[in-house]
């Protein structure tokens, strides 16, 4: 019969640590530890986690780290015997301390824990694979997918710490746009006037929601959003479950100056047209924005994509193009879509604050609003959801305008209703469609 | 024209990104940076140009 396998640990490496911090004269093994974010749960042994705790706190009061205290704290919480009695102090006080090893030795026992961590996310996630129905096994992988990033946010101690000249050259940019007469805590719109009615734009930690019935030009209006914050230096994330990268890469070419990109499809691209396209491309190609394509994700998948993003590229601005086509995560979800809608909101908006980003959601809206004009739409035909309203900060219908001027043959107008704005009056702006080269403009 | 047309043009992220490695370089002296400083109305003006002269072109070719 084989042994059970036992968890990762460094058993004698977690003795050596605390030794040292036992031995502490100068004090400064606590705090090198506390940097590398060390707490009691990341020791092996519990006796150790709680003689750690217990050092901390002598630590934060300033008083002496010596035998007797410690030893009294603890009789006095009435934990002494729970982590071996005075004997099983003293002998690790006694631990041949490593002062020269101390920084390998906390990154091992750090090292150790992350380990214990991910198995025990995969472990859960192989337990509960085999007892999952197919609607299951999304939601599963995508919990476990997370607990292994968070088992790698802990193994990356430099998350978090940034040089002085990274500081600065952060403090240049931020003063360069203020010189500008430009907030460092709003992302612009391509839209001069909706920027005034927006208080300068989109907000940092705010949820703006895009919706419109199908055709209207909702994924060309994120689209815009997303490249003009990368313009601006906001690196954007332009997340497409709905459109393959391709089409998006023409529109974006198209908001670029490439002409007409739908005479690609018709095989009818003149070398004069080339040589506009590749103007267009030098425009875009530099510019800080991500398309990302996902095929059938649900909330937690679109969930840690966000949470990569920001950490791998310091992403700002997130468009995601749409809610309504989020897929469930379990089979309640799958017969509710009151209930799917309400948990990805849950799931996601959260998010904006928390890592500091703008959020764009882009959502369809419900029967009701076919053939109204944008005056006539109103929150209720936000399909499905209530919690939209409850949710974002800002919210915008695209609808067509009452009368049917537009600037050129090719535009067709539209109206964008602001049924709720945090930080200004709810209001209307026109905004002209032109087909041929799917932008918005004034 | 409009303000974000020049904000969003080449040259001028370019001139930006001048601005912000001239800031950051510890050699660079204080009147090297002021005389890049100096360059934005000019780079402005360029623009200014560029873009009136596309859409004289651009008007050329809808009324020949």
């Amino acid at each position: 019969m084989t042994e059970p396998q036992q968890l990762p640990n460094a058993l004698d490496m977690e003795r050596s640590i605390l030794s040292s911090m036992m031995q502490d004269e100068a004090e400064t093994y606590l705090d090198r530890s506390a940097d590398q974010g060390i707490t009691p749960d990341t020791f092996y042994v519990p006796a150790h986690g709680l003689l750690y705790r217990v050092l901390q706190e002598i630590r934060a009061e300033r008083r002496p780290i010596e035998p007797m205290e410690i030893v009294q704290r603890l009789q006095d919480a009435g934990k002494l015997d729970a982590i071996g009695g005075p004997s099983y102090l003293m002998e690790i006080r006694g631990h041949s301390p490593t002062p020269a090893y101390f920084d390998h030795h906390l990154a091992t026992v750090k090292g150790k824990h992350v380990q214990r961590i991910a198995i025990s996310g995969l472990s859960d996630a192989i337990g509960e694979l085999y007892a999952a129905g197919t609607d299951d096994v999304e939601r599963i992988l995508s919990d476990a997918s997370q607990a292994i990033l968070g088992a790698l946010n802990g193994l990356d101690t430099e998350t978090g710490d940034f040089s002085v000249k990274d500081l600065m050259r952060a403090f240049v940019e931020r003063a360069i746009r203020a010189s500008e007469g430009k907030s460092t805590e709003t992302i612009p719109l391509p839209w001069s006037h909706l920027n005034d009615m927006l208080g300068g734009g989109l907000g940092i930690g705010e949820i703006t929601v895009v919706a419109g019935r199908p055709s209207k030009g909702k994924t060309a209006f994120g689209l815009q959003i997303a490249i003009r914050a990368a313009q601006d230096a906001f690196p954007s994330h332009f997340l497409s479950i709905e459109s393959h990268q391709d089409k998006v890469g023409n529109r974006i070419a198209a908001a670029h100056g490439a002409g007409d990109v739908a005479d690609l499809s018709k095989g009818n691209i003149t070398k004069g047209h080339l040589e506009t396209i590749h103007r267009a491309v030098k425009r875009a190609a530099d510019l800080p924005m991500r398309v990302r394509k996902f095929n059938a994700p649900t909330a937690h998948k679109i969930s840690a994509a966000i949470r990569k993003s920001v950490r791998d590229h310091g992403t700002k601005l997130f468009v995601l193009d749409y809610l309504q086509i989020i897929q469930a995560a379990d089979a309640s979800e799958a017969r509710d879509m009151r209930l799917r809608m309400n948990n990805s909101l849950a799931t996601i908006c959260p998010l904006a604050s928390e890592l500091g980003i703008s959020l764009v959601i882009l959502a369809q809206l419900s029967r009701e609003a076919e053939g109204k004009t944008a005056i006539d739409l109103h929150m209720g035909t936000l399909k499905e959801t209530s919690k939209i309203e409850e949710d974002a900060d800002c919210i915008m219908l695209i609808g067509d305008a009452h009368d049917h001027e537009g600037n050129s043959e090719d535009d067709e107008p539209r109206v964008v209703s602001i049924p709720k704005n945090r930080d200004g009056p709810t209001s209307f702006a026109r905004l002209q469609f032109n087909g041929p080269t799917t932008t918005f403009h004034q | 024209m409009n303000d974000d047309h020049i904000r969003t043009h080449p040259l001028y992220a370019d001139w930006r990104d001048r601005v912000l490695a001239a800031m950051l370089d510890p050699n660079m002296t204080q009147s090297k940076v002021r005389s890049i400083l100096d360059e934005k109305p000019l780079v402005l003006a360029a623009i200014e140009h560029m873009l009136l002269a596309g859409k004289e072109a651009e008007n050329d070719q809808t009324h020949p």
